[in-house]
């Protein structure tokens, strides 16, 4: 897994987090109907390199933590990657969970 | 995270450095089946992008990015190549870099995939506090950038590797 050491990605995410956010999570409609973890395509990057997708795209907040081996999917096609870390630095009550090691799923 | 005196906190987007529209044959948009579908899904594809992301525009501000994407044709009659990558959405716009353009919403080449750009819909919104997608004049403006951006890829032309398979919610 990358080092990651800014403040605002938590590598590892404590019970009082995870249960914050599976309290507020709602599963993303298309990620369940379609059978992915998460949904969204690997353009979600931003100028850091690293492709996040909000965990509000996520089918649920308990399989998409930091080191879970997750599927993505878009109308775009399917893709299994490694969550890296979760990012709050947009604000803790709607994380970023950011991937790494995308690769086409096959 | 918006707070008294900070502006809510986005992402800057990964804009490829160098790349130029004006080289581009035609840029597609995926869309689902029916006038009033595509515009919801375009208005709701922007608001998503302008709720995490900016980037830094052209001429040297940071605004906020109300942005959709769009799809490279490559060359001439490449339409089948392309579209083969969205054989869930039946309908696709198809755009000119130079119509973009004229009608003043610019072209960027966001994210890795180099066949991959983007349309600021709402161009010159920079961040403020209060956050400008809690104005509704913002979104009215959207709303008319986004008719005029659909009404811009003329009438919604047949995906032929629409496999007719079920709706999908977010075309790209």
């Amino acid at each position: 897994m990358t080092n990651i050491d800014h403040q605002h990605l938590l590598v590892d995410v404590d019970d009082a987090v995870l249960a914050a956010a599976s309290s507020r999570h709602r599963p993303d409609p298309w990620a369940v109907t379609n059978g992915v973890d998460l949904h969204g395509d690997p353009n979600l990057v931003g100028n850091d390199g690293r492709v996040t997708v909000p965990l509000r795209r996520a089918a649920s907040a308990t399989a998409v933590l930091p080191g879970r081996t997750v599927t993505l999917g878009s109308v775009l096609g399917r893709w299994t990657a490694t969550v890296a870390a979760w990012d709050v630095e947009l604000g803790p009550d709607d994380p970023d969970v950011v991937l790494e090691d995308v690769t086409p799923a096959r | 995270m918006e707070t008294a005196n900070q502006p809510r906190r986005r992402k800057r987007r990964l804009v490829r450095p160098g790349a130029e529209p004006a080289e581009v044959l035609a840029l597609l948009r995926a869309a689902p089946a029916g006038t009033a579908a595509i515009l919801a899904n375009v208005l709701e594809d922007a608001l998503g992008m302008a709720e995490r992301y900016v980037w830094d525009n052209p001429q040297g501000g940071v605004e906020i990015l109300f942005a959709v994407s769009l799809w490279e044709l490559p060359a001439p009659g490449a339409e089948a190549e392309v579209l083969a990558r969205f054989p869930e959405v039946p309908a696709y716009l198809r755009y000119h870099p130079a119509a973009l353009a004229a009608a003043e919403l610019p072209v960027l080449a966001g994210g890795n995939d180099p066949r991959h750009w983007e349309v600021q819909l709402l161009p010159g919104v920079g961040e403020a506090v209060p956050d400008p997608l809690e104005d509704p004049a913002v979104h009215d403006r959207l709303r008319s950038a986004t008719r005029r951006f659909v009404t811009l890829g003329g009438q919604p032309l047949p995906n032929p590797a629409y496999h007719g398979g079920h709706q999908p919610e977010e075309p790209r």
